[in-house]
């Protein structure tokens, strides 16, 4: 059987709510910190839940001048502040990139919403129609994100923005290890961004009756995976880049190794547009388990999609027993939705960031608010305090609607 | 209909760039080349000409005004639009 090249992670960097470095967000994460609070951007009168994760440490003009503050709407600038700090930390700016062996793939769920909504108000808001900003378009588009990442660094490989809803940044990270398998490049900038905390998306999934409603007094209590009183999630925004290399660039530019992605699962339900199948999610799993060539026994810890809706809390825990048996009782998983929300077409790459760090450091976090499980999650959820355990190898969980999932396996580095 | 005068209209003018380009409108004059002095390009001009022809409830000749090289080139066409 053909070996495959090794995948390793030689950059991370992060923006959001609960912190925009890597050890604040690790340290918050590890510790169970909030970053859910009450939504003042806008008034959220009308909407039920009225609570959000919102990145508050973010300083754009710390980051980018007036022209590109103009042409970079917020899910934008996120995903190039992280990619910067990713690039920072794996060198990258040592490599001239001439011939394109450096590529960009990231995913975002709803890319420039905050433009189209502001646009709209230029056109019906008023009394009167305004002009609409002729920077509207740049900004909204998906792709301005990872095209301004191969702008800002003179990255000349192939260059995508993936959209799976709400697995787009996973199913980033994990097409980013396969073009660096193929040979198509030998490192990629991959991840995910999303900045859709507007009133009018507020509204929408707020229609769905996915979104937590019983808790605007005490948001950090609002995400409550697992637990038997779950109400649903809370929206959320931040960005998470990785830089993925293969073990041989990464070993000739002598640059620290982090981590080893070693399997990627994507695949989709096929069953319908918004309710979640089990079988889908557990093919995922397992998949990702032969792609990584790993045993479920090998597994550690699993960072779970856990989104604190009374439909996808239940049908996890039933994949991972179907995966794990036995053995799903005990295994660490928990859902980091409780810490910061659900940023969409992020969230998966902040979790797999987070799924990283948990192996970097053996160390699990938390799922916060899971004072009361829920007996059909029948798990070791990890419930409010982090644990030292051995991982060598984890899991990151992420589903979408549409049945799109994308799970992905990292390694603790071993020469 | 009352006259506009091209003060005015260069007053307006200078006021919509300095808007749009995060300046003061008493750091600009009509002389300074809009690229050159000024970093406008064709998005930021959109922008401008947009709040003129706002200002002014007028339609100016948008592919005209992205040729131009100075502020007062705009004043000009501005002032022949707005006066007829």
């Amino acid at each position: 059987m053909e070996t495959k090249q090794r995948v390793v992670v030689t950059g991370r960097g992060v923006i959001s709510p609960i912190g925009s470095s890597i050890s604040d967000y690790w340290e918050s994460l590890r510790m169970g910190v909030s970053g859910v609070r009450k939504i003042i951007e806008f008034d959220p009168t009308g909407s039920a839940c009225q609570i959000a994760g919102i990145v508050t440490d973010f300083d754009s003009d710390a980051h980018f001048n007036l022209r590109e503050k103009k042409s970079y709407e917020r899910f934008t600038q996120f995903g190039l502040a992280a990619a910067f700090q990713a690039a920072e930390e794996a060198e990258l700016q040592e490599l001239e990139d001439d011939s394109g062996e450096i590529g960009v793939i990231m995913g975002t769920g709803v890319g420039g919403i905050t433009s189209y909504a502001k646009a709209y108000d230029a056109l019906f808001a008023g009394p009167e129609e305004r002009p609409i900003d002729a920077y509207t378009i740049p900004r909204i588009m998906n792709s301005a994100v990872s095209s301004a990442i191969a702008i800002s660094l003179g990255l000349r490989g192939p260059n995508f923005t993936l959209n799976t809803a709400c697995s787009s940044g996973g199913n980033a990270v994990g097409q980013a290890m396969q073009w660096i398998r193929e040979g198509r490049t030998r490192a990629v900038i991959c991840g995910g961004t999303e900045a859709p905390v507007t009133y009018g998306l507020l509204r929408a999934w707020d229609a769905l009756g996915v979104l937590s409603r019983k808790h605007n007094g005490t948001p950090e209590t609002a995400c409550r995976p697992f637990d038997k009183n779950r109400s649903g999630f809370v929206l959320a925004e931040g960005a998470a880049v990785l830089v993925l290399e293969s073990l041989e660039s990464a070993q000739k530019r002598n640059v620290p190794v982090l981590g080893e992605i070693a399997g990627f699962g994507s695949n989709c339900d096929a069953t319908s547009l918004t309710n979640p199948d089990e079988n889908g999610v557990a093919d995922a799993i397992r998949l990702a388990l032969d792609d990584a060539e790993l045993n479920p026994e090998d597994i550690g810890y699993i960072n779970a999609h856990g989104t604190g809706t009374r439909l996808n809390d239940p049908l996890e825990c039933r994949a991972i027993h179907q995966i794990f048996g036995g053995r799903a009782a005990t295994l660490p998983v928990s859902s980091n939705k409780s810490v910061f929300g659900h940023s969409m077409g992020a969230s998966s790459a902040l979790e797999a960031l987070a799924t990283l760090l948990a192996v970097q450091n053996d160390c699990a976090p938390p799922t916060l608010n899971c004072d009361y499980q829920d007996p059909e999650c029948a798990i070791d959820t990890v419930s409010h305090n982090s644990r030292k355990v051995t991982i060598d190898a984890a899991l990151s969980n992420s589903f979408a609607f549409g049945g799109s999932n994308a799970v992905l396996a990292f390694r603790k580095w071993k020469p | 209909m009352e006259t506009i005068t091209r003060n005015t209209i260069e007053q307006t003018c200078l006021e919509a760039i300095a808007k749009e380009m995060g300046l003061k409108s008493s750091d600009l004059n009509a002389e300074m080349n809009l690229r050159d002095d000024l970093d406008i390009v064709s998005l930021d001009a959109m922008n401008i000409i947009m709040a003129l022809e706002d200002e002014f409830k007028i339609e100016a000749d948008i592919e005209t005004i992205l040729e131009m090289q100075k502020v007062s080139d705009i004043v000009d066409h501005l002032s022949e639009r707005i006066n007829v």
